[in-house]
């Protein structure tokens, strides 16, 4: 980075995110900045539509490129080619509420990201199958034992449906969930705080400049 | 002090020897200086004068004997000192000596021009150095050379010593007989000896050379100053000007005997050549052989006598040397061994050409350059060890292996991935054959039965105001919608139930499409029409600035991003015609299923909305992540909802089932499946272990 741009960029990076900062800290009635704010946060969503477009112009390059050298696959780059142009032409034509675009959605793109979805549980229980034949350790058999009580707790039963061992059960699931797995999502949610508070005062105090490259 | 320098290996040696006893070379020069034709060691008298100029250089040069600093001299410089006294140097003032006052020149006569060279000839080639200075008499610069006068010697004739040269010299003896007084120097007495009387015969100096005007009495010499050849001995090394030496004047040349130089040439001595036949080349007769003194070196190596004889019988009883085990084997043996054959000087060949053409006995060098040499009967003796035999056996082998062809190795049949298609086999038939068949295998839960969570749920659902738009933002991605979709519904289904404007806000590209699916499906239901029930606020893109943005100033972020065109301005609908902040909703709803958005939409909003209620309906793998928001003191999420018993739930409370049911049981014969394989290989792995444990 040439130094006149370094001290052309720094100054107004850093004077945003501290406009932006204290504009969520202070009242709106009391903060000068507060419609500065607002104007930079918007300026922030149209550049973020921005890299939207820029993706899909990345993927429509990409593809055409495949197509065009006839890589390995370019016929799969072609229908998705085709798909996107005539998605994209739909529905600035005639809106996301034209029938042929929700039927695109509904029985195309929905089924397809659900089967994905499908295919993730299956694999799953293949590897929880598996694990004891591999890795015959303690740990992985204290992993089946708490996903086995898990979802015996969370499915229903086929039999025995409300017996006190089902009972007991639910209440097994739930104190794994509630203290185990609430425990671990409050640490994660702690160390995610302290990590953007570092990495926010590292930008406000131009310590960090991850727009300098 | 009365040493010399070997000019040839710079050994100190007694000034009277002749020749150096570490080399042999000689030291005094024999021949080349015509002293009378006397052969043999020159004596210190029978050496030329030198000049002052090079007595001066001489004693300047470091290193030289007699040199010292001016202010700590030694006792040889201060004796001179001493007999440098003013009153001593030269003669009386007013007189002259008979022999100055016939060479000099009339008044009217101009002065000789000969100035006297400054620069110093160079000294010849190995003549020794402290000799010169010392044993040599002063130059001949400094002896009275009178104009039409070509010999010097004339100027020192005996009987002539004035009287105040007869003074120094009384006192010079009588300072030799003081007690405690070392004795001086041989070399120095014979300096003193000769220097003095000729300096004070000659005038001191150049300008006091001059012949002084009559009437005027010569000048005394300064006080501090000695003889002349002195003066430079006792002033500080100076350095030696390094100038090309200058010819010196014909005045100042030393006197060449008429009968050895009646040339210019300088002396020589013919060379002693003998020819084939042992007799002297013509010219060499006349030198007397046995008159050269020869160095004993020289002597050595005369051959015959009684000495070589003895010596030689000796040499054959001498053992012969041994060289130390550490040089023997470090000798080559035999690998540089010449194989050239010394052969007598007879059966030598005659060199050919070349620039020793004609000569026998000349070493070839093509026999040892050219030629291949046999190599050594050890040349191939190689110290092995074990290793090396051993890394030579492996080279062998990876040799061997490679001239071998390597079989093919058979294809390895490809196995079916049993339990693969097992377990995806298993799963899909559970799900599938109650949801094909319709089957209700697994009993919906009784409201004992259902999650604590729903009844905060419908709490804050009871609170929600009905004039003001409540706000959907759906946040997940098509492949969710399968679950998100069975929780979701209910909500919705309560929402349209309770009479509630909706807005929803996509935060995904997807997201529009997912929420026009939902609303279509339950307003048919409830006779909500879109623009008047519920209205598509669009795609907001940007994150979680978007969603800051969006919850400060609802209205401008739409318009910053354009909005949903085929809406039209939704803004000024009823149901969102007060709405300026996002507290100004009625309630926040937001379906989501990635843990890092539905955190964010949390964490931004719960600051915001004030007293406007935020409902999260997720899915099961995010309910962890926002759960620790829930349950905390001052929530910002006031109700959680997820997973199918919670909707299943949720519909019996809404007195509606929907898809949540119609899941339950395709649900619960999935979840059981799961169980069941998940036991099963368990099981399996835990016999494998066992079995294989017990043998060992």
């Amino acid at each position: 980075m040439k130094l006149g741009a370094y001290l052309l960029w720094t100054p107004v990076a850093v004077a945003a995110g501290w406009t932006v900062l204290l504009g969520y800290l202070l009242d709106d009635a009391v903060n000068p900045l507060a419609d500065f704010r607002l104007l930079l946060l918007r300026w922030a969503v149209w550049i973020a539509a921005g890299a939207v477009l820029i993706g899909l112009l990345n993927l429509l390059a990409v593809h055409w490129s495949k197509i065009s050298l006839l890589e390995p696959g370019w016929p799969y780059s072609a229908l998705v080619l085709l798909f996107f142009l005539t998605t994209l032409v739909l529905g600035i034509v005639f809106g996301t509420n034209y029938p042929i675009v929700s039927m695109l959605f509904q029985y195309v793109q929905l089924p397809v990201e659900a089967s994905l979805m499908g295919l993730l549980a299956i694999t799953l229980v293949l590897a929880g199958v598996r694990l004891m034949m591999r890795r015959r350790q303690l740990t992985s058999a204290i992993f089946l034992a708490v996903a086995l009580l898990v979802l015996l707790g969370t499915g229903p039963w086929l039999i025995g449906n409300g017996s006190a061992l089902q009972e007991a059960v639910v209440v097994g699931q739930r104190w794994i969930t509630q203290v185990f797995a609430a425990g671990g999502a409050r640490g994660i949610v702690i160390g995610i705080a302290l990590g953007a508070i570092t990495t926010g005062l590292r930008v406000l105090l131009a310590s960090d400049r991850p727009y300098a490259d | 002090m009365d040493e010399i320098r070997c000019p040839m290996c710079s050994t100190l040696n007694p000034s009277e020897a002749d020749v150096c006893r570490q080399c042999g070379a000689r030291l005094k020069p024999v021949l080349g200086i015509p002293t009378g034709g006397k052969t043999g060691p020159l004596e210190a008298g029978d050496l030329p004068p030198v000049p002052d100029w090079l007595n001066r250089i001489r004693s300047d040069l470091p290193g030289e004997e007699g040199e010292a600093p001016a202010s700590e001299g030694p006792d040889w410089l201060g004796r001179m000192r001493e007999a440098a006294t003013p009153g001593d140097e030269g003669p009386p003032a007013g007189e002259v000596p008979e022999w100055l006052k016939e060479d000099a020149p009339a008044p009217d006569e101009p002065a000789p021009s000969a100035p006297a060279p400054r620069t110093a000839p160079p000294a010849p080639a190995g003549k020794p150095a402290a000799a010169s200075s010392t044993a040599e008499p002063p130059s001949p610069s400094l002896t009275p050379i009178e104009p039409g006068t070509s010999k010097p010697n004339e100027t020192s004739m005996a009987g002539e010593t004035p009287e105040w040269l007869s003074r120094i010299r009384d006192r010079e003896a009588k300072a030799r007989q003081r007690p405690g007084q070392e004795p001086e120097e041989d070399w120095l007495a014979r300096f003193r000896d000769e220097a003095i009387p000729s300096a004070a015969q000659a005038k001191p100096d150049k300008k006091e050379a001059r012949p002084e005007p009559p009437g005027v009495s010569p000048k005394p010499p300064p006080k501090e100053a000695g003889p002349a050849e002195l003066r430079p001995m006792a002033r500080p090394p100076a350095p030696v000007p390094s100038r090309a030496p200058e010819p010196i004047p014909a005045a100042l040349q030393p006197p060449i005997p008429e009968t050895e130089a009646p040339s210019q040439d300088l002396p020589k001595v013919p060379a002693l050549i003998l020819d084939s036949g042992g007799t002297a080349t013509p010219g060499a007769e006349d030198i007397d052989l046995e008159s050269i003194q020869l160095p004993e070196w020289m002597s050595d190596l005369k051959g015959g006598g009684p000495e070589e004889a003895a010596g030689e019988r000796s040499r054959r009883d001498l053992a012969p040397a041994t060289i130390p085990a550490w040089l023997e084997a470090m000798r080559p043996i035999d690998t540089f061994r010449s194989v050239v054959e010394i052969q007598p000087e007879e059966e030598q060949s005659v060199e050919a050409a070349g620039p020793l053409a004609g000569l026998r006995g000349v070493l070839l060098a093509e026999p040892v350059v050219a030629m291949p040499r046999a190599p050594g009967m050890d040349m191939g003796r190689v110290d092995v060890t074990d290793r090396h035999y051993a890394q030579a056996e492996l080279l062998q082998k990876m040799l061997e292996e490679e001239a071998h062809e390597a079989p093919v190795a058979p294809g390895q049949r490809r196995r079916l991935p049993l339990l693969r298609w097992v377990v995806g086999a298993a799963v899909l038939l559970a799900v599938a054959i109650p949801a094909v068949l319709g089957a209700t295998w697994f009993p919906v839960p009784s409201p004992e039965q259902w999650p604590p969570e729903l009844v905060g749920f419908r709490s804050v659902m009871g609170r929600i105001p009905t004039d003001r738009a409540s706000l959907l933002v759906f946040d997940y991605e098509p492949g969710y919608a399968g679950e998100m979709e069975a929780v979701l519904g209910p909500v919705v289904d309560d929402l349209m139930t309770r009479g509630i404007p909706l807005a929803t806000l996509a935060t995904r590209p997807a997201g529009r499409i997912l929420a026009e699916r939902i609303l279509a499906r339950y307003s048919s239901l409830h006779g909500f029409a879109a623009g008047e029930g519920f209205l598509h606020l669009g795609y907001l893109p940007g994150g979680a600035t978007a969603a800051q943005a969006f919850l400060a100033a609802p209205r401008q972020a739409w318009e910053s991003v354009g909005g949903a065109p085929s809406e039209g301005d939704v803004w000024v609908s009823p149901s969102l015609a007060s709405i300026q902040t996002a507290s100004d909703f009625g309630a926040v709803f937001l379906f989501s299923a990635g843990a890092e958005s539905a955190r964010t939409w949390v964490e931004q909003a719960g600051p915001l909305l004030d007293s406007t209620p935020l409902l999260a309906v997720v899915s099961a793998g995010v309910e962890p992540i926002l759960r620790p928001y829930y349950d905390s003191q001052a929530p910002p999420l006031d109700a959680i909802a997820s997973g199918l018993p919670m909707a299943l739930a949720y519909e019996g409370a809404n007195g509606r089932q929907a898809d949540a049911l119609s899941r339950w049981n395709p649900y619960g014969s999935g979840m059981l499946a799961a169980e069941a394989l998940l036991a099963g290989g368990t099981l399996y792995g835990l016999a494998g272990w066992l079995t294989r444990r017990r043998p060992a």
